[in-house]
């Protein structure tokens, strides 16, 4: 029952910062008390109920009725798995909190939306009930829309080829075009999610989730109103997570976001769509799953690789990101098509790691973008002399993303390849191999390119400031723990909460 | 004499506004506080009279019932004329101080009109309570600030209205003809002769033309164009709510016989009509009223789906739609009335750097744009979904579809707003804001209703 306060802390930390003095340096400081409070209050939670020990363990908790005659009610489930991935939300908040830090325009209103998401991603990730699911995934989205059209950059971007004129008035590539595109994605992928679960719900008879899973006729009368529910909640979750034929409003999102954005595309909204996945498609509908899991293996291996060759195309280093992520969240899908305990787990560390990484690159290239006012590979060079901080923060993030050793990349990437394996369709092997493979080749380039090249005459030197390492150097320690000790991180995630999590 | 005090509500708003027709005969200092003491507490009887008093049932030869459904609806029609004429008697501009009593008196008949309508169970009740509600509605549209374009908005309205009237009456005959009855209860739905689609369809004439349904949806645009501002909020709600909760009373013995299908196609014809049409219109509108006033046609569709609804869950669903649109919609109008400088020219250009003038005005401007457009923790989230749940329950998948999809299109036209509400630059907005106490006082009061039924919209089920 305490963790529900996480719901209203960010509120208590909005209405601080907005009644004192825009310029003063409270409006930096309230936001990141809040998430803080957050994070303190999750791991007060998970030591009080003795998490680390316990080998499974549920909280439900009921709050009150919405509609009684439907079924649905303000209800909340509190398991491991949603702890683990509550923490991950709670550190992206705060790197994007501390990455608006050198925004001086209504600092106040950005501080206000990324707050307002938390809340909707805390209470996603906790609901029990697919309406209060979905009331929360509305929260978590509508913000976006406002925060890129007034903090976002417009792209100079040559048009070009035979649908220039229609580009053109399309205004392709200011921060409006990219806004509108990332919205309408975002808002039909909604209510596709929210016909799904109605139909889910309708046909139930509750719109519990713990009460769905303890029917067990749901899965065997699987009819066809169910089916199309399937694949609606597929293109749903798929458009907001990426998935491959759904993916264009990313790298435009991505590049015209301002960095607090960007880390909250990547590090949440994109997980938001690979939550649901967890949460509703491999539970609710298991068998259904398993019979279309191939559909999903095809798509997630174009998405792997195909978002590596593509990243391996760009000039701007925020393209480049948002492709690499791409390529990262194919990752995701192949391990859960899997279909096996030891699948799901490594998909959530999966989740969790690239979070994790993406924030440190989105990162990175928001300071590159600030110090050299450009993002064009082209244009930068010799950062590992003038500027050592940025340089060694951005190769650190390449390396991880990479999957080296030590990092947390490579034991999620090691257990993903495991799961291929135990599947047995030994063959899929290749597929992460070659992204890997594909990954190393640019990221080594642009590392080469853009900090060892050496280049005289371009003398200006440029530090960071001290909360900036602070934030980075946080980061880095997560991540190196992460692979240095996945156990803490894998106890969560285990056998036998996954079991519970699945209704078995 | 037994029978009256099943109308005693309607009896006192009558007395109310005869009551402020005289007060303005009367030679006074300040007119403008004894009408304003004189409408609260004459609006309060009337609501406390529907909340404890009024007996329930049949009454005047079953002409007319009261429920506990009835009695909820109607307490929404008064407080939401409440609400729109305290904004009208706080009007700077020298036509409404000067004849505020005469505009309370049209109004508060219209309304009376409105409340016999939700009661009424036979047809020449029907009617004049249909006559009731619009009469004074035309009279009103035509005293717009510039006169020659709101008398062709008034006459256009007034002529397809007569005309509508007597497609009603037509129906109510053909109706007679078939099951020899003038009372609703009695019509033969089950008979399998083609004149009870014919009268159904005159019937539904009447009905799309009086809350804007899709193909008669013409004169809305132009009427809200022109009329007088401050009687937009009474416009935009009171007898679309009215006439809709009609229809919900009309069609309910519908599904008790085993009937013919073609009645529920052709209402889902005006259903799909209005919600498609209702969206495509709006995106287009930079005029600020041509927008909300088009905007407001797929909100009549979504609650005609919804009244039509077999499901006995139905009800309460159509009110908690009631309620969002009557204070979203009062509440936007309010904000907008208090803008400076506001005209009927306005366009959402105009909007821009709101946010930094008054950003009391802007905030809450924003709530009432996203109740309507369906955002979450606002009243309209439920209102939109839980129409689109019940609908796929009875009629299958297409209609939820429909209903989402217009949902996006409206995220669409209500965020345009949003966005210059909050754009930074400023349009050499100098003037200072006027808003008065009591004008804040209904906007909160608005607020606090949609945000509340937001966060549990339960609420209403439990209060009535």
């Amino acid at each position: 029952m305490i963790l529900l306060s996480i719901l209203f802390i960010p509120l208590i930390a909005i209405v601080l910062t907005n009644i004192v003095d825009k310029k003063s340096f409270y409006v930096k400081i309230f936001p990141l008390l809040g998430s803080l409070a957050c994070l303190l209050l999750i791991f007060y939670y998970s030591s009080h109920n003795n998490l680390l020990e316990l080998v499974t363990f549920v909280e439900y908790i009921h709050l009150y009725d919405i509609f009684p005659k439907l079924g649905i009610s303000m209800s909340f489930s509190i398991s491991k798995i949603s702890i683990i991935l509550l923490i991950l939300a709670n550190i992206t908040i705060s790197t994007a909190l501390f990455s608006t830090f050198n925004i001086n325009k209504r600092l106040n209103e950005i501080n206000t939306l990324i707050l307002v998401i938390s809340i909707g991603i805390y209470g996603l990730i906790i609901a029990d009930d697919l309406f209060v699911f979905f009331l929360f995934y509305e929260i978590a989205v509508v913000p976006m829309f406002l925060m890129i059209t007034n903090w976002g950059y417009d792209l100079k971007r040559e048009i070009s080829g035979p649908f220039k004129k229609i580009l053109s008035s399309l205004s392709v590539g200011t921060k409006s075009y990219g806004a509108y595109k990332i919205t309408l994605y975002l808002l039909v992928g909604s209510l596709l999610i929210f016909l799904g679960l109605g139909i889910v719900g309708i046909n139930e008879g509750t719109f519990s989730i713990t009460e769905i899973l303890k029917n067990k006729d749901f899965n065997s009368v699987s009819g066809s109103d169910l089916k199309i529910a399937f694949f609606l909640l597929v293109l749903g979750f798929g458009s907001h997570s990426a998935l491959w034929p759904l993916h264009t409003w990313a790298p435009d999102g991505h590049g015209t976001a301002p960095t607090a954005g960007s880390i909250i595309f990547a590090g949440i909204l994109m997980k938001i769509g690979v939550i649901g996945f967890i949460k509703i498609l491999i539970t609710i509908f298991s068998v259904t799953f398993v019979e279309f899991s191939n559909i999903l293996i095809f798509l997630a291996s174009i998405n792997i690789i195909y978002g590596a060759f593509t990243a391996m195309m760009q000039d701007d280093l925020k393209y480049l990101a948002a492709y690499a992520s791409l390529s990262h969240i194919g990752y995701i899908f192949l391990a859960l098509a899997m279909n096996n305990e030891l699948g799901l787990s490594s998909a959530i560390l999966q989740t969790v790691s690239h979070g994790l990484i993406i924030c440190l690159l989105f990162f990175s290239v928001g300071l590159i973008f600030n110090h050299k006012k450009t993002r064009s590979i082209k244009e930068l060079n010799s950062l590992s002399d003038n500027s050592p901080w940025i340089s060694k923060i951005f190769i650190f993030a390449a390396f991880a993303s990479i999957g080296f050793p030590l990092t947390s990349g490579f034991v999620a990437e090691f257990l993903i390849i495991s799961s291929i394996a135990e599947s047995g369709n030994s063959l899929l092997i290749v597929i992460p191999l070659i992204g890997i493979f594909i990954t190393t080749l640019y990221m080594f380039r642009t590392v080469k390119k853009i900090c060892l090249k050496y280049v005289e005459g371009d003398k200006e030197s440029s530090s960071i400031s001290f909360d900036e390492k602070l934030i980075c150097s946080f980061l880095i320690i997560i991540i190196i723990i992460v692979g240095i000790a996945p156990n803490f991180f894998l106890n969560f995630i285990n056998g036998e909460s996954i079991k519970i999590f699945l209704g078995i | 004499m037994d029978q009256i005090k099943f109308l005693l509500p309607e009896i006192t708003l009558i007395l109310l506004s005869f009551a402020l027709l005289f007060n303005s005969l009367i030679d006074q200092i300040d007119k403008r506080i004894t009408n304003k003491i004189l409408l609260i507490i004459g609006s309060l009887v009337s609501i406390i009279l529907l909340l404890n008093e009024n007996p329930q049932g049949y009454f005047l030869n079953d002409t007319f019932e009261n429920n506990t459904l009835t009695n909820t609806i109607k307490v929404l029609l008064v407080s939401g004329t409440l609400l729109s004429l305290l904004l009208i008697s706080n009007s700077k501009s020298e036509q409404f101080k000067n004849f505020f009593n005469e505009y309370c008196f049209l109004l508060i008949l219209s309304l009376v009109g409105g409340m016999i309508v939700v009661s009424s169970r036979e047809f020449l009740t029907m009617i004049i309570s249909f006559e009731i509600l619009s009469i004074p509605i035309y009279l009103i549209s035509a005293m717009g600030p510039n006169s020659k374009k709101s008398i062709e908005a008034a006459t256009k309205l007034f002529f397809f209205g007569t005309l509508s009237t007597v497609f009603l009456i037509f129906s109510a005959v053909l109706f007679y003809s078939i099951s020899g009855s003038t009372y609703i209860n009695d019509i033969a739905w089950s008979t399998k002769d083609s004149v009870i689609v014919l009268s159904t369809i005159f019937l539904l004439v009447t009905v799309s033309f009086k809350c804007a349904l899709y193909p008669f949806h013409f004169w809305v645009s132009d009427t809200y164009e022109s009329a007088p501002m401050n009687i937009l909020p009474f416009l935009s709600t009171i007898p679309k709510i009215a006439i809709i909760a009609f229809v919900f009373f009309f069609f309910q013995n519908l599904y008790n016989f085993n009937t013919n299908n073609q009645i529920i196609n052709i209402i889902s014809i005006l259903i799909i009509g209005s919600i498609s049409f209702g969206s495509i219109l709006s995106v287009k509108q930079n005029n600020l009223f041509r927008l909300l006033a088009y905007s407001g046609i797929p909100h009549a569709g979504i609650l005609i789906a919804c009244a039509i609804n077999p499901l006995p869950v139905s009800s309460d669903f159509l009110i908690l739609y009631f309620t969002f649109y009557i204070f979203s919609n009062v509440g936007l109008f309010i904000c907008l009335n208090s803008l400076p400088k506001i005209n009927k020219d306005f366009t959402i250009n105009d909007l821009s750097g709101l946010y930094k003038d008054s950003s009391f005005i802007a905030i809450c401007l924003t709530i009432f744009l996203l109740s309507l457009a369906g955002a979450p923790l606002f009243a309209g989230f439920w209102g939109k979904f839980n129409v689109a749940l019940i609908s796929y329950k009875s009629f299958g998948l297409f209609l939820p579809i429909l209903i989402m999809a217009s949902a996006a299109v409206s995220f669409y036209y209500y965020i345009k707003i949003i966005r210059f509400i909050f754009l930074n630059k400023s349009i050499d907005q100098t003037y200072k804001f006027s808003t008065n106490t009591i004008n804040i006082f209904l906007i909160i009061i608005c607020v606090i209703i949609t945000m509340a039924l937001g966060i549990n919209p339960n609420l209403m089920t439990k209060i009535f």
